[in-house]
This record gives structure tokens, sequence and C-alpha cells, in this order.
């Protein structure tokens, strides 16, 4: 009798942590299975090392009240990668791979990384290298300042401005919204595999304005401007689109952000 | 270059996709979430869920189908239906949808645009309108007056000026869809489109009345939309999204490709 739930419970652990490997590998290659171009630079060569469950880092999504992260999340999830959403500074300070989103505000975004501690705390997790990967809003305000609300300091880990598209044209919308083309720079592990030109969803009034040229990683014209829509350094990156919402193309980048170890 | 998108459109009924000419005589399509997992791996740039009864019933919308839509798909979609309160937005946003668009609660109550876009940011606030022809031009300038509870109710509103001014409450997004060409299939309408997309400065989304291919490069390049709105063309198999994608393509109109 106890020997058979001994066995019962061993057949349950065995069949949870086979459940786990599978739903892991089989996430993972959803968007890996079939190869978007067949130039695979930069990418993992052994899905062994790299989809093995247990040794994967989990992915830290900053939580800051600046938008809904939902779609974040569910991106992850069907990568298959381990994600949680936090906005405790501690699990920011500590994490192994930093996902910084965000909507809405510069002011009111940094005003709530301030008051909770998060702006230190992120500072941090950059300085010490993890691979960082800002988003919209979260590309903007890693800069040093913003032109929004009459200026705002930001984070400062890269240097440049954030800065509203001023057209002189009345017919030209914005926000900037809808699916552009992203021209890489230069060769990047984000943009492994992704065919140059590949639309991703934007939705921006404001840009990320890099005050060099080599922290530009990719560029999208619009109206006739060309503003960068990807920049970095180092281990830090930031796209002004969104990949969460950018169809395969974008979960590709995901994916690429969750096995990228932050060099480049 | 930004890309014109084109918004397959899902009436959604009990769980069910329907679709009929000006709200009579629907018939069953299939189920929500396989047609959007179906239209967003043809290429669909977003896609747009009314629950099309959920205002004249006083019916919630089903947030379930909400979150297994954003479980499945990894573009953007909206979701509309009597969103009548800042709750109902929040409940539809955390579900996974993308925008929430209003319609007749807009009209009844404009602060909740105002509310919405200070509490969730513009991009997520799409206002809907339904405008129809109006003869009296002292009243209705624009010749369009606004209609309310599917096409149901007139409001006394002039069309662009309810647009001007649902933008400047923070609206970031208007869908035009016109009582008459709706579920025709016989074009779009083009008058009403083109003074909205060229009055407000937010995009402005095209709907009702595609039927061929050529009616979206129509609408694109004579009404100057940003993006525009089909079901029945799709959703009769009649034609697929890479023919229209193809057909756009060929006319000269910058459309997103699918890998």
């Amino acid at each position: 009798m106890r020997e058979g739930n001994v066995a019962g419970q061993f057949r349950k652990s065995v069949f949870f942590w086979a459940t786990l490997l599978y739903a892991d590998a089989a996430g993972a290659q959803n968007v890996m299975r079939r190869p978007l171009q067949k130039n695979r630079k930069g990418s993992c060569s052994s899905p062994v090392v790299c989809y093995h469950f247990p040794f994967r880092a989990m992915i830290t999504i900053v939580d800051y009240k600046a938008g809904n992260l939902t779609s974040v999340r569910l991106a992850f999830e069907k990568l298959g990668e381990r994600a949680v959403v936090t906005g405790d500074p501690e699990a920011v300070r500590g994490a192994e791979r930093v996902v910084f989103p965000g909507v809405g505000a510069a002011s009111s975004a940094m005003a709530t990384l301030r008051r909770t501690g998060l702006e230190e705390a992120l500072s941090e997790a950059a300085r010490r290298g993890v691979p960082f990967l800002g988003i919209c809003l979260g590309a903007q305000i890693i800069l040093e300042r913003s032109e929004e609300d009459g200026g705002t300091m930001g984070l400062g880990l890269l240097p440049g401005t954030a800065r509203r598209f001023g057209f002189f044209d009345p017919r030209i919308k914005v926000p900037h919204m809808g699916w552009n083309a992203v021209r890489p720079c230069r060769a990047h592990p984000l943009f492994a595999g992704i065919p140059e030109n590949s639309e991703f969803y934007f939705v921006h009034s404001y840009y990320p304005d890099p005050s060099a040229e080599n922290l530009r990683l990719a560029v999208t014209e619009y109206a006739g401007f060309e503003f960068a829509s990807a920049i970095g350094r180092g281990s830090l990156a930031a796209v002004q689109f969104h990949p969460e919402k950018s169809g395969r193309v974008g979960l590709r980048l995901l994916a690429n952000f969750a096995r990228w170890d932050g060099g480049c | 270059m930004l890309t014109r998108r084109i918004i397959p459109c899902l009436d959604v009924r009990n769980r069910r996709v329907t679709k009929g000419v000006r709200f009579q005589g629907n018939v069953d399509l299939g189920d929500p979430v396989e047609m959007a997992a179906r239209y967003s791996a043809e290429g669909c740039d977003e896609l747009v869920f009314y629950d099309i009864t959920a205002s004249a019933e006083h019916r919630p919308i089903d947030l379930a189908m909400v979150a297994e839509v954003a479980r499945t798909i990894s573009i953007p979609f909206a979701v509309g239906g009597g969103v009548s309160s800042l709750a109902d937005m929040e409940r539809v946003l955390l579900a996974g949808a993308e925008k929430v668009s209003v319609n007749s609660h807009a009209v009844l109550n404009p602060a909740l645009v105002r509310e919405g876009a200070a509490a969730f940011g513009r991009q997520c606030i799409v206002l809907g309108m339904d405008p129809v022809k109006a003869e009296d031009r002292t009243r209705f300038p624009s010749g369009y007056e606004v209609t309310i509870r599917g096409f149901r109710t007139r409001t006394g509103l002039d069309a662009l000026e309810w647009a001007r001014r649902a933008a400047d409450l923070g609206a970031g997004e208007i869908v035009v869809n016109s009582v008459d060409a709706d579920g025709t299939r016989g074009g779009f309408e083009h008058t009403i489109t083109r003074l909205v997309a060229e009055g407000v400065s937010v995009p402005v989304v095209a709907s009702g009345g595609a039927g061929h291919p050529d009616h979206l490069v129509a609408v694109f390049r004579e009404a100057h939309a940003d993006a525009a709105i089909v079901a029945g063309i799709l959703h009769t198999g009649e034609w697929t999204l890479a023919a229209i994608k193809e057909r756009l393509r060929e006319a000269g109109i910058p459309v997103r490709r699918v890998w």
C-alpha cells in the first residue's frame, strides 16, 4: 500500500519534470523550428545547451506601473521562457536578465522609478553587465534626458535624449503607429536570423536620439525622417518598437534576447 | 516606410464569429480564437473583436475569450462592445488586448475617452463611430451624422465635429464605420473617411464595404486612411490576406511582409 504510493509519487514527479522539459523545448522551438532565413549567425549552435530547462536564466520584467505588461509576459511564455513580473528593487538588483518595458509619460514613469528605488536597482543591474532590454518608453528613459513634459531627466544608462517627432506637415500623424521596417546598422545578436527591413509594430510620439553614431543598432524611416529604432552598448540594448506585438519576427528577437550572453 | 494596416474584424456573439449585412441575417462563421490564429498566421496586421450584442443586451465582454486570443497570437488586437467604464477598459486591457474600442458610451459620456486615455495611454483608446449621411447641412456641416447603438439611434452630432472632439479628448485612433457601406461589399465610404483622416492628427481606420482588394487600394489612395477593416471579403474565403496584400503591393501601397 505504502510502497504503491511512493511509486506513484515517483512516477508523478518524473512526469512533472518531463512535462516541464518538454514544454520548455517545444515552446522555444515554435519560433526556432522554422528559420526565418538561412543565415543564423550569432545563434546558438547547440539546442541541448540552449534549451536545457533548469539552466536558463530567469527573465525579470520590471513593473513600474507604466502600462500593461500582459503581452510582454505572454510573449516569453509562448517562447517557453521563465519570466517574472516584479516591481521589487531587490529582485531587479539581483536579476540575471532584465526586460524594461513601458508606455506612457516619461516624467511620471521617472517619478515612480525614483520613489520606489527602482532607479538605483536598474542602474546597478545595468552596471553588472546582465543582458538588459528596454522596450518603447524603456528605450527612451534609459537615456540621459527626455524632451517630454518640458524636459525630464532619464536614467542616464546611455548618453542621449528622447526627442519628439517634429513634423511641420500637420497631415503626418503623431503618434507613429503601425508596422514599419527596421534596418540593423550592424550585426547584433538581437537581430540574428531576422531578415533586414522586417516590419515591427510601433506606437510612439518620442524617439531615442543617442549622442553617438555607434550607439544606433537599427534605424527606421517615418515620413522621410530616419530615427534610431534600436540602440545599445555592451550588454544594454533597447528597442523603440514592441517585439511582443510584432508577430514571428518579434518573438524571434525576444528569443534571441533570452539566449544572449550580453556580448556583441 | 510605415505600412498600411489590414485589420480583419470579427463580430462575436456567444463565442462564435458571425457576419451579417447591416446587423441583419447573421450567419455563423467559426470559432474566434481559431480564426484569429489563422488570420494572424496569414499576415493580418491587427485584429478587432466586437462583442456585437454586448451593448444592446447589457452583457459584459467575454474576457476568457480575450485572454485566450492574447495567449494565441502575438500581434495587436482591439476589443469593443458595450465598454462603458474605466473598469471595463482595465479588464479588457489586462486580459491582453492592446486596444479597447468605445463607441456608444463615448457619445453618452465623453469623459470616458479622456479618463481612459489618462489612465491607460491614448494609444489604447480607439473611438469607433458610425456616421450616416445627413441632408441638413446647417446642423451637419460634414454631411454626416453620428449614430449609436449599432446605427439604431441618431445623436444629432456632426461626424467630423465629433471625431475632432474625441481626438482632443484623447482617442488614439478613430474607426470610421459607414452605415451606408457596411456589409454591402461595394467599396468603402470615401467622403467622410477622408474628411476625418485629414481633419484629425491621429490614425484613421476605414471600415465597412470592403469587397475587393481594389476597394482597399482606393480608400488608402483617395481617402488617406491609415488602415482598413475587412470582414466578409476574408470570411467567405473569396480572398486571402496574401492575395489582398499582393494587389496592394502592385498598386504601390506599402504593406507588411510576412516571414
